[in-house]
């Protein structure tokens, strides 16, 4: 009996300590944890929370800046992001974004195969007749952003359904964002059909 | 007017426990800031994150909620510097590394470090819980109640002190402390044993190390857990430790029948365990319990007669959970399990003098299947929940003693519970649940004697309660780390201890005020 109380001590203190070691050897990049904390351990997306895996740097330190202004409002950014941002200064902003645009992006595919050719025919080429302009446009062919305007290729289908609706609710993102006025005339089921395809695009 | 003296409420250890709250009220007040409120107001420092973003109603968790506990309490975020370690993995070092890597990656920008604006200092992860209830039972308390009234009685109970927090930026715990009321006389056992009870115990406790890495395509959460309750470190609220209902009356009645994993150990035992979460989605735990010795559950505050027995050897618990998400959809398939080998005691009543258990064991095979599922809303949230527990119980020790009257028993219990919470502040919650345990009649194990009639463990019913919570999105006025939540819940008995007459005598009301700060 006593000796397998001892090993079982000396099992307890050995799995205490380990750890210890590690943590202090090893090299932890502190901040990236509060963010994958909700984005997803390789900041892939999580439930309601976006990927960041793989998004435009410009992109990501203007959100960042943003919430921390307090001038992205939508009812999630609140809720979240203006804590999260509170005690993050510019520079460890863009870091964080140069970090998280290095990580290889994977699509979410959740979206509605079958609203994905028509998702693709009004990103590709908008609806002249409704004067809603070709997303293609300004997010390239293969929706993979440029400079501050973000990838939006493989968000989840819930993430960009949520923001496509949200421009036409009066939220804010950044300062002169063309977004609200690009993206109120979109109906729902348009809204519905780009975000199942851009779910899928890699 | 009632004398306070003889009030419950104001017993010395109550006094101790408001004078304790107040002491560190006045200490913290000193810290000042303002940070949201949170279930475990010191978790909120550390994160920066309100009681809403971890919390339904507390302490039921949301899907980050899960993952704050997954990654072993470490995440910080918030104004404060998140360990007391500046030297080494501290938020100044951490953001010179990533300003670094920044920098090979882009090959510009300046080189100065990059630093959390507006950080301040460190502050011990210390908070605070009280629950003061006013509880009314169907029937009055058998008599004597002493020190309580026979029925309608206000108590405060249980008082806790919290540890919670990143202590590195690896590892973190979760430890309490907590004062509970002493039962009434009449629920005492009458015997020298009732020496071993105690009001001040260490409560649960987690300690966890976590880190990530990747191999392959998988992304691995993985870590080691201490604690001293089995299922005190799982992540969903449908396990034994940290299910509905939350916060229950020290004067209501409980069924007398549980399984050994529905806290029979609870703080008997230390346990050193395993765990990873694959892909953000298949979690997978080992752990290894083992009972304190008898003296040192006693100085902890625990009377060790109010468990079983002792182990006779290490019990393995194991955990599997799938845990599918999307959007604001996230379900949870499970299942866990335990197997105790316990030395009964020789005389659970001291009336012998020995603390000795015997040579033989009895051993419980505790098998659970849990399923959940939880749905954020634009302003609410949907959880349901179940969880079903069976008990294999091979009783080679409390046959030959006639403890038991059969050699193999089976006990099973039920719980299905849904919830609905719904606004930021000022938020409303709504739970309800059905309870069932049923098994095996044994006329030894469930006598009359012991509670129980027509030797069953027999009890089912419904439980209800309505909660307000007045901080779930925003602060306190004034002190920003103060939250509460005032509930109300009614307990109603089918059936009790194996009958149906007389089980509705046990039916309980009980209004609470939870403080947290």
């Amino acid at each position: 009996m006593n000796l397998t109380r001892s090993a079982w001590m000396a099992a307890l203190l050995t799995a205490l300590i380990a750890p210890v070691a590690t943590a202090v050897a090893g090299e932890q990049i502190v901040p990236v944890q509060n963010c994958t904390w909700c984005h997803g351990t390789s900041a892939q997306g999580y439930a309601m929370a976006p990927r960041l895996a793989g998004q435009r740097p410009a992109y990501l330190e203007t959100q960042l800046n943003s919430f921390r202004e307090h001038f992205r409002d939508a009812p999630l950014s609140k809720q979240y992001m203006w804590s999260a941002t509170a005690a993050l200064g510019p520079q460890a902003a863009r870091d964080l974004a140069a970090y998280f645009s290095t990580i290889p992006p994977r699509a979410a595919n959740d979206g509605n195969t079958n609203l994905a050719t028509m998702g693709r025919t009004i990103y590709m080429n908008g609806i002249p007749d409704a004067n809603i302009a070709a997303c293609y446009a300004c997010h390239g062919p293969n929706a993979e952003g440029i400079r501050d305007i973000p990838r939006l290729g493989g968000l989840s289908r819930f993430y960009l359904k949520a923001r496509l609706e949200q421009w036409g609710q009066g939220y804010h993102s950044v300062p002169g964002s063309p977004m609200p006025l690009v993206a109120r005339p979109l109906a729902s089921a348009e809204i519905e059909a780009l975000a199942s395809y851009l779910s899928f695009v890699k | 007017m009632r004398d306070r003296r003889s009030d419950p409420m104001w017993t010395k250890g109550g006094v101790a426990a408001a004078m304790a709250i107040f002491a560190a009220v006045v200490q913290l007040v000193m810290i000042g800031g303002s940070t949201p409120a949170s279930a475990l107001p010191s978790f909120a420092r550390q994160t920066g994150q309100p009681c809403g973003t971890c919390h339904t109603s507390f302490p039921g968790l949301t899907p980050f909620g899960r993952r704050f506990k997954l990654l072993g309490y470490t995440t910080g975020g918030g104004l404060y510097k998140t360990t007391p370690f500046g030297n080494n993995n501290g938020p100044q070092e951490a953001y010179a590394a990533l300003r670094s890597y920044a920098n090979r990656m882009d090959s510009g920008g300046d080189t100065q470090p990059a630093a959390s604006s507006g950080e301040r200092g460190w502050v011990p992860p210390i908070s605070m819980m009280a629950i003061a209830g006013f509880t009314h039972t169907q029937a009055d308390i058998p008599a004597p109640s002493d020190p309580y009234r026979p029925n309608d009685n206000a108590v405060l109970t249980p008082f806790s002190g919290f540890w919670g927090g990143a202590i590195t930026s690896n590892i973190g715990a979760f430890a309490q402390v907590t004062y509970n009321a002493p039962d009434p006389v009449s629920g005492l056992s009458g015997t020298p044993a009732d020496k071993f009870l105690h009001t001040w115990t260490w409560d649960n406790t987690d300690v966890r190390f976590a880190s990530t890495t990747r191999i392959g395509p998988l992304d691995i959460i993985y870590g080691i857990t201490a604690n001293n309750n089995p299922t005190v470190q799982d992540l969903w609220n449908t396990t034994p430790a940290w299910t509905f209902p939350y916060a229950v009356s020290n004067l209501g009645s409980t069924p007398g029948a549980s399984t050994m994993i529905e806290g029979a150990f609870a703080a008997h035992v230390v346990g050193v365990g395993a765990y990873t979460m694959i892909n953000d989605m298949l979690y997978l735990e080992a752990t290894g319990y083992q009972t304190l010795r008898f003296t040192q559950q006693n100085s902890l505050g625990v009377d060790p007669f109010g468990a079983p027995g002792q182990f006779s050897a290490v019990a393995p618990y194991w955990r599997v959970a799938l845990e599918p998400h999307w959007g604001p959809h996230t379900f949870m398939f499970g299942t866990y399990g335990m197997i105790f080998n316990v030395n009964p005691w020789i005389d659970s009543t001291f009336v012998q003098g020995t603390t000795g258990v015997l040579g033989i064991a009895d051993r419980f095979t505790d098998v659970g299947f849990d399923s959940q599922y939880q749905y954020q809303g634009s302003n609410y949230w949907i959880t349901l929940r179940a969880n079903y527990l069976r008990e294999f119980q091979q009783l080679n020790a409390s046959f030959p003693t006639g403890a038991s009257a059969n050699p193999n028993n089976l006990l099973n219990t039920l719980r299905l519970t849904g919830e609905v919470t719904f606004g930021g502040d000022d938020r409303f919650a709504l739970t309800g649940q059905y309870f069932k345990v049923w098994g095996t009649p044994d006329a030894n194990l469930y006598s009359v004697g012991g509670g129980f009639a027509n030797n069953s463990p027999n009890s089912s019913g419904w439980m209800a309660e309505l909660d307000y919570i007045p901080f779930g999105m925003g602060k306190a006025p004034g002190w920003p780390w103060f939250n509460a939540k005032i509930g109300l819940q009614y307990v109603y008995y089918n059936k009790f201890n194996g009958t149906t007459l007389g089980a509705q005598d046990n039916n309980t009301v009980f209004l609470h005020a939870w403080f947290a700060m």
